[in-house]
């Protein structure tokens, strides 16, 4: 599948000395990629640079193979930011007729059914609405333009496990479309453990890691043992480890063969909660 | 770009209602008094609309809206735009309010004392626009306007300083000679302040980080 975003070296810096370092991915078409990390690890900062609402320093990138800042792709990029973005004194009968007036493809009617099946009044201004209600006036206005490629930071955030499951399910039939995409920065991991086919993790303004969802849980694993065994681990083994209270959790690769080779110990199954917990917080064995 | 122009619409309808009772409570005051006051309308409409730029600002609007296509564009000539059709409104609204106070109060009405009037309120307006739209831009809506209103007490100043060296009723005169032409003079700086102002603005946004 060909990429929908390309991105190479990427540059960005900031005054206060937060640096998103030479960032290089490629999203694939069709698929649903999740960005994780820390909060200040630069997710929003690597969205916003594609989305040219900040200025790069160097770097290139590509969006449907054409420089991202061609005017042409915005018509099939739908968005939502972290910071809720629409004025707080209109309706959302309100946004609708000014969405009309900007994307070519504005689909009214579609509009109003994704309000209706959000619950969302048309006629109150957005600033009686809560937060959750607005993050959901913001995702269906982005759907609502039938775009190709969603780019969705936060999206689920302050929304209740019933409406998150909801959005999670729109975003699985909108990519049901092959030419779909959706890349989407979340820091609650376990959304992205349903959806997501791919993973781009984050940390300090660098990439660690860009794998697909499956992966990550089938090579990666947490090891558990206590601090006997622990001195007992090949060291080339410990990618990461963090004392707990009682006993040692070490994040391995390949699974099969660590299942074999410390076959008295505990290895579980990873989330990507604890694979972000691990690389960020764990320490290298040197 | 309509959608632009309609959303800064939107915005000040909500400001409709106080908006209109201001309207009426000024057009009262004129056929009681003598104050010729219907041409404070347009200012007070440009006043309400430059609180859209706060709300855009407060509620995070320009980071999305340069994610729309031409965003960056668009959203400077709308703004530019909205504003003159609201000049444009309120300037003929005032123009038939003072009609029919001036009909009410004397039963006499001259057509050329509001129109000369009311082409200084409109320049007043186009010069507000001009220069507090750039700043707003460059510096947001808060910003903006301490920026403003500082460069305007500075120059305030600086007049009033020269004043004591030149006589400012020569100039005064030389304006009064120009009679006729004033007001192409008027129309041709108003044009020139606005098309520069805006070039400036569409420079300064083009660049912007939200």
């Amino acid at each position: 599948m060909e990429s929908v975003i390309e991105i190479k070296n990427l540059k960005k810096k900031y005054d206060n000395k937060f640096e998103l370092g030479e960032i290089n991915i490629n999203i694939p078409g069709g698929t649903i990629v999740g960005l994780i990390g820390e909060n200040g690890a630069g997710k929003t900062t690597l969205i916003k640079s594609i989305l040219n609402v900040i200025k790069i320093d160097s770097g290139e990138i590509k969006i449907f193979g054409k420089d991202y800042k061609n005017e042409e792709i915005k018509e099939s990029i739908g968005v939502v930011l972290d910071n809720t973005f629409f004025p707080e004194i209109l309706t959302a009968k309100d946004i609708n007729s000014c969405m009309k007036g900007i994307y070519k493809n504005w689909d009214t009617k579609l509009y109003f059914s994704y309000l209706k099946e959000f619950d969302l009044p048309t006629n109150k201004t957005l600033k009686s609405m809560s937060k959750g209600m607005r993050k959901k006036l913001e995702i269906a206005t982005s759907l609502s333009h039938k775009p190709k490629l969603l780019i969705l930071d936060e999206p689920t955030s302050g929304l209740d496990p019933v409406v998150r499951s909801e959005v999670l399910d729109i975003f699985l039939k909108f990519i049901e479309d092959e030419e779909h995409s959706i890349l989407l920065s979340t820091h609650i991991t376990s959304d992205l453990e349903h959806i997501a086919d791919e993973i781009i993790f984050i940390d300090n303004g660098k990439k660690v890691l860009q794998k697909t969802r499956d992966e990550i849980i089938d090579n990666y694993a947490i090891l558990k043992c206590d601090i006997d065994y622990f001195n007992k681990i090949d060291k080339d083994d410990i990618l990461r480890y963090r004392k707990t209270k009682y006993m040692y959790e070490i994040l391995v690769d390949d699974k099969e063969k660590m299942n074999k080779k410390y076959s008295e110990c505990v290895i579980d199954k990873i989330t990507l909660e604890d694979l972000m917990l691990l690389i960020i917080k764990g320490e290298k064995v040197c | 770009m309509l959608g632009l122009i309609k959303k800064d619409f939107f915005m000040i309808k909500s400001n409709l209602k106080t908006m209109i009772i201001i309207f009426i409570a000024y057009f009262i005051m004129m056929i009681q008094g003598n104050l010729e006051m219907t041409f404070i309308i347009p200012i007070i409409g440009i006043i309400l609309f430059i609180s859209t730029f706060s709300y855009d600002d407060f509620n995070n609007w320009n980071s999305y809206v340069v994610t729309i296509p031409n965003g960056r564009k668009n959203v400077v000539k709308a703004k530019y735009i909205a504003s003159i059709i609201l000049i444009v409104i309120l300037t003929i609204l005032s123009f038939v309010l003072s009609i029919v106070s001036e009909y009410i109060k004397t039963n006499n009405v001259n057509i050329n004392d509001i129109l000369s009037s009311l082409i200084g309120t409109i320049f007043s307006v186009v010069i507000i626009v001009s220069f507090l739209y750039p700043m707003v831009f460059k510096f947001g809506s808060v910003n903006g306007r301490i920026i403003l209103f500082s460069i305007v007490f500075v120059m305030a100043g600086i007049i009033g300083l020269i004043s004591n060296f030149i006589d400012m009723s020569s100039i005064i005169n030389a304006v009064n000679n120009l009679e006729n032409y004033v007001y192409i003079i008027i129309s041709i700086i108003s044009i020139v302040l606005l098309v520069t102002s805006y070039l400036i603005s569409n420079k300064i946004y083009k660049n912007k980080e939200f």
